[in-house]
């Protein structure tokens, strides 16, 4: 690597943690330059996905420095970052500087930092796998093109772990016409995956339960080992893992941690450090401790339900057994049975190394348009010279001219021209370079640089003073003052809200109320969902080898019994009239986002047919079409429901009729600047300027039907969530398999989960929801033993 | 342009109109609240792309409102502008048009919050009342829970609230719809202006709220 960095070119390293990655990429530059006491500018710039591995990453960039005898200072450059440091940085900025895709973007605002840009000589990614096929990937990819420009001998190297597809991750940041050198170090990591046993298997999951039924054994398992990650797939679990464990345990209270993306970076530090001393038994935690530095005491790690996805299992068991030829172990806490069935497909589908593919996002114009503006407000930009280095990267190679033109429109004049934004100030053309003069429009920009991941949130902070968090405004909203809720591991009280910090002191009681994050739910990726057909598979043919899918016996055989096994041949749908209607049952295994695709592509069609309202409901297995009145369902029905043709002005006709469009456009609206971020203690005019991005959408809609940035909301509901590259795929699935329709009397194993969590969004009142849940669930229980 | 509501307040009538607007039928006097003109323009001079075109929506179909119930007087109960407005800005000359159009109209704005720096730059050619307006049996103000107690007998008709209401079946995605508060002894309107948030309000024992439009004013709870 160091003689192709050395040649001036960039490439892509791919290797596994704990084998050298960030030496490897650091001492090139390095070895390579003079050594001087006062740099001119910085040399080398690290970009890393999460601000909290910068300062790790600062004492592993530091540390071979003086055994070199190097006298290059390596500093950080992120949201935590004090004032005083940076603008330090402006007059003497490091050799070396590490920093995040959101800092990097706002450093080239200030053009005092321009300066200290144009000596880089090589870029670092580190971790470009988290990036790429996000926005913030997008993000980067413009920023490094800019650098490019700035600094034209610019060499970029990115840091990757496994990924299907290399060769892509690569071209992905370089840009497609870039040539570049992929270096792929053997992967020799060993993992085991296995399953915590139940005592008694027959339970059954319904929306909203979260499964603390197995919380002695993990208790016990905590007590076996040195320390403990206990992983969980939502910070509102989290948070009611964490208040399970300190109860259960007094005594854990000091020596047991909750780490999540909401907590205030200070309290995660503290954790961190704690971990890395080793004095902590347990941290519970969601992906925010998936990446970053070794924390050589975690000997064993727990996975609180579905991994969802192998890559991300794969990553979190690398957390545990960091010597050499030990392999990493992951042991899977399943919330419900089918759960069990999970874990022995992931351990499959992980020894095949059927990893999830990445790709990265193109044509995101609210990511264009904010880094246009980024742009103009630090050095201006002339258009042309910009088009180019736009259309060089991966992002943005299929940019159509009146895309451009488009996005230049939006940011001098508001929206196209042949629409009405009177006196609209943001960007302006001066001397034909796009600027923006304005100081107090160049404060709004940087403010909202940060802003691609965050969702309006609310500070939560005691009264006396001291942030513990954040949490989103939503759900502060719906609390009264008085009222108690669970938050970083402690029961507070709200006092009051102000300028979106939420005043709150502890309280004594403990409470249900537990704040939930949008956006935390990952779906069963299609990897997962193959290996777990392929697992019924097996068991319809008796073969059965895993301890998981033994325990799950008689389970399996209810559902066979009482219905059929669906499998990557046999494509099952269940039908079911009671009293309440008409239930069609459907189980593509797609994951959650891809068979509500599947789910509003088919109740559109069949709606299509013969007028009729249809309630959905989806889970990563299957979904529920309901409908009260009766409908006659046969297989040419189902099929050509789900057929392939006409399938993007279906889709399109579909998103239209749902909400999908208009809660992607949250994001989008936020990121291109259309809505103001929820930063803590805002001004009056940042409070007149509060506008939802569902009353932006809806405006839009109606002055400006043709922004694009609405099509956007489209396209990305399209490409990105219901992705329709794979949802054809899905389909074609489904074209291909034999169909098997089970008239059902009752509900099944498979059916109940998704008829219990649609009754939950039907009923208003919890309790008759609860009963009628537990009585159902009960009757499935007895017949399964 | 039809009412679907009618409240019977001491003797005195109050019509809903799915168009935001209440109209005291015995005066002739259309009633509304938070219309906040000149909020997307303030979005365009900070850099936010809103388009231009909901102020002047919100205004016909405010003149429609007077002109099909035939009424003699607007009462706007507040937050008439949703910032000051420069005298020689495009904004308030037409807000100086509209009201011209309406010169046969007595046009009443109960000052709310966002007026109060109105006055400094350009007032709008209109009668400003500071303060309650009583007219028994109505009090109309902007916000109910901050203004002065004294006769509290009256009927209380405000804004500020921007009441909203969830609809439908499922809990997060249900859509929001603008409402009429019917609290114990008060009004609460819902927002004029479209472009303007709100809400969700949670009507308590005794209380009723009334989802304004789009076609019709219906009874939620």
């Amino acid at each position: 690597m160091w003689r192709a960095s050395w040649a001036g070119e960039s490439g892509l390293l791919n290797a596994g943690t704990g084998t050298g990655k960030t030496l490897a990429a650091w001492l090139g530059p390095v070895l390579e330059a003079p050594d001087e006491r006062e740099p001119t500018g910085i040399r080398v710039l690290w970009v890393t996905p999460l601000r909290a591995l910068a300062r790790d990453l600062e004492a592993a960039l530091h540390e071979p420095l003086s055994f070199l005898g190097s006298h290059w200072r390596v500093e950080q450059r992120t949201g935590d970052t004090s004032a005083a440091r940076r603008t330090r940085q402006k007059s003497r900025p490091p050799q070396a500087l590490i920093t995040t895709p959101e800092s990097l973007s706002l450093l080239l605002t200030y053009p005092e930092m321009l300066a200290a840009l144009r000596t880089v000589e090589t870029l670092v990614v580190d971790e470009w796998h988290e990036l790429l096929g996000s926005k913030r990937g997008v993000q980067l990819e413009l920023a490094a093109a800019h650098l490019r420009t700035l600094s034209p001998r610019l060499r970029t190297w990115g840091l990757s772990a496994t990924l299907p597809d290399l060769p892509a991750a690569m071209r992905t940041l370089l840009g497609p016409s870039r040539e570049g050198r992929l270096i792929c170090a053997p992967a020799t990591k060993r993992y085991e995956i296995e399953a915590l046993m139940p005592p008694s298997v027959v339970r059954f999951p319904w929306a909203g339960h979260l499964g603390i039924t197995l919380l002695p054994e993990v208790l016990r398992l905590i007590e076996g080992g040195q320390t403990t990650l206990l992983f969980t797939n939502t910070r509102s679990q989290a948070e009611l893992w964490y208040q399970a464990i300190v109860s259960a345990r007094l005594d854990w209270l000091t020596t047991t941690a909750l780490h999540h993306g909401s907590i205030d970076a200070k309290i995660r530090r503290k954790v961190e450090d704690g971990l890395k001393a080793g004095t902590l038994r347990c941290v519970v935690c969601t992906s925010s401790l998936d990446l970053g530095v070794d924390f050589p005491p975690v000997d064993q790690v727990l996975q609180i339900g579905s991994p969802k996805g192998i890559s991300r299992l794969l990553q979190r068991a690398g957390r545990s057994g960091h010597r050499p030829g030990e392999p990493s172990r992951v042991t899977i806490v399943p919330t419900h049975a089918l759960e069990l069935l999970e874990c022995a497909a992931a351990r499959h589908a992980a020894a095949r190394l059927d990893l999830e593919p990445r790709r990265g996002i193109t044509l995101a114009l609210d990511v264009l348009a904010q880094h246009l503006v980024t742009v103009a407000v630090g050095s201006g930009f002339d258009a042309h010279e910009m088009w180019h280095e736009v259309k060089g990267t991966h992002a943005f190679a299929d940019l159509t001219a009146t895309q451009w033109q488009w996005v230049l429109d939006f940011i001098t004049r508001g929206g196209s021209a042949l629409q009405s934004y009177p006196q609209f100030r943001r960007v302006t053309l001066v001397d034909s370079r796009y600027v923006v003069t304005q100081s107090d429009l160049a404060r709004r920009h940087r403010l909202s640089i940060g802003t691609i991941t965050s969702s309006a949130s609310v500070a939560v902070s005691w009264l006396k003073g001291g942030t513990l968090g954040n949490v989103e405004e939503a759900f502060i909203g719906r609390l009264r003052p008085g009222e108690v809720f669970i938050f970083g591991g402690r029961s507070l009280r709200l006092v009051r809200v102000r300028d979106a910090v939420a005043y709150v002191r502890l309280a004594q009681q403990t409470s249900r109320f537990v704040p939930r994050w949008q956006g935390a739910r990952m779906p069963l990726s299609t990897s997962l969902g193959r290996a777990l057909l392929d697992l019924l598979g097996d068991f319809g043919e008796h073969r059965v080898i895993d301890p998981e899918v033994r325990l799950l016996l008689p389970l399996l055989r209810l559902q066979e019994q009482l219905s059929a096994i669906p499998t990557r041949r046999q494509m099952l749908t269940e039908i079911l009239q009671n009293r309440e209607g008409f239930h069609i049952f459907v189980y593509p295994f797609a994951g959650r986002f891809l068979n509500e695709g599947v789910a509003s592509l088919m109740s559109l069609r069949a709606a299509r047919e013969s007028p009729r309202t249809f309630a959905i409901m989806t889970n990563d297995y299957g979904f529920e079409l309901f409908c009260e009145e009766p409908i006659d369902v046969s297989e040419a029905a189902l099929r050509r429901w789900s057929s392939t043709e006409h399938l993007v002005p279906d889709l399109l006709a579909s998103i239209n009729a749902s909400d999908l469009a208009r809660r992607q456009f949250r994001d989008i609206a936020r990121i291109a600047g259309l809505v103001d971020p929820g930063t803590p203690r805002r001004g009056k005019t940042s409070r007149q300027l509060q506008v939802s991005s569902g009353l932006m959408f809806d405006v839009l809609e109606r002055h400006d039907p043709h922004n694009m940035l609405l099509e956007q909301s489209r396209t990305e509901v399209l490409d990105a969530q219901l992705d329709h590259v794979q949802l054809r795929q899905v389909l074609e699935n489904m074209r291909d398999q034999a169909w098997r329709i089970a008239c059902i009397e009752r509900l099944t194993p498979l059916s109940f989960p998704l008829w219990a969590a649609r009754l939950q969004t039907q009923t208003l009142s919890t309790e008759s929801w609860q009963s009628r849940v537990e009585r159902e669930a009960r009757r499935l229980e007895k017949l399964a033993r | 342009m039809s009412e679907d509501v009618a409240l019977d307040i001491e003797g005195e009538t109050v019509l809903l109109y799915p168009e935001r607007a209440a109209v005291w039928r015995e005066r002739r006097t259309v009633l509304v609240a938070d219309t906040h003109f000149g909020k997307s323009a303030l979005f365009r001079r900070h850099g936010v792309a809103v388009p231009d075109g909901s102020d002047e929506l919100d205004r016909s179909r405010l003149a429609r409102i007077i002109r099909a119930t035939r009424s003699i007087r607007l009462i706007i109960l507040g937050d008439f502008l949703h910032a000051p407005l420069a005298g020689d800005s495009r904004e308030a000359a037409d807000v100086e048009a509209w009201c011209a159009a309406l010169d046969d109209v007595e046009i009443v704005v109960v000052a709310g919050n966002h007026d109060r720096g109105a006055p400094d730059l350009w007032r709008p050619p209109l009668h400003w009342h500071i303060g309650d307006l009583v007219e028994p049996p109505f009090r109309f103000t902007h916000d109910a829970d901050r203004s002065v107690r004294e006769g509290s007998a009256l009927f209380t008709v405000s804004g500020h609230v921007h009441p909203v209401a969830r609809i439908g079946a499922g809990r997060t995605r249900a859509p929001r719809v603008p409402v009429f508060w019917k609290r114990q002894c008060g009004l609460v309107l819902p927002a004029f202006g479209v472009f303007t948030g709100g809400a969700v309000v949670i009507p308590g024992a005794g209380e009723q709220i009334y989802a304004a439009g789009p076609e019709r004013v219906l009874r939620l709870r």
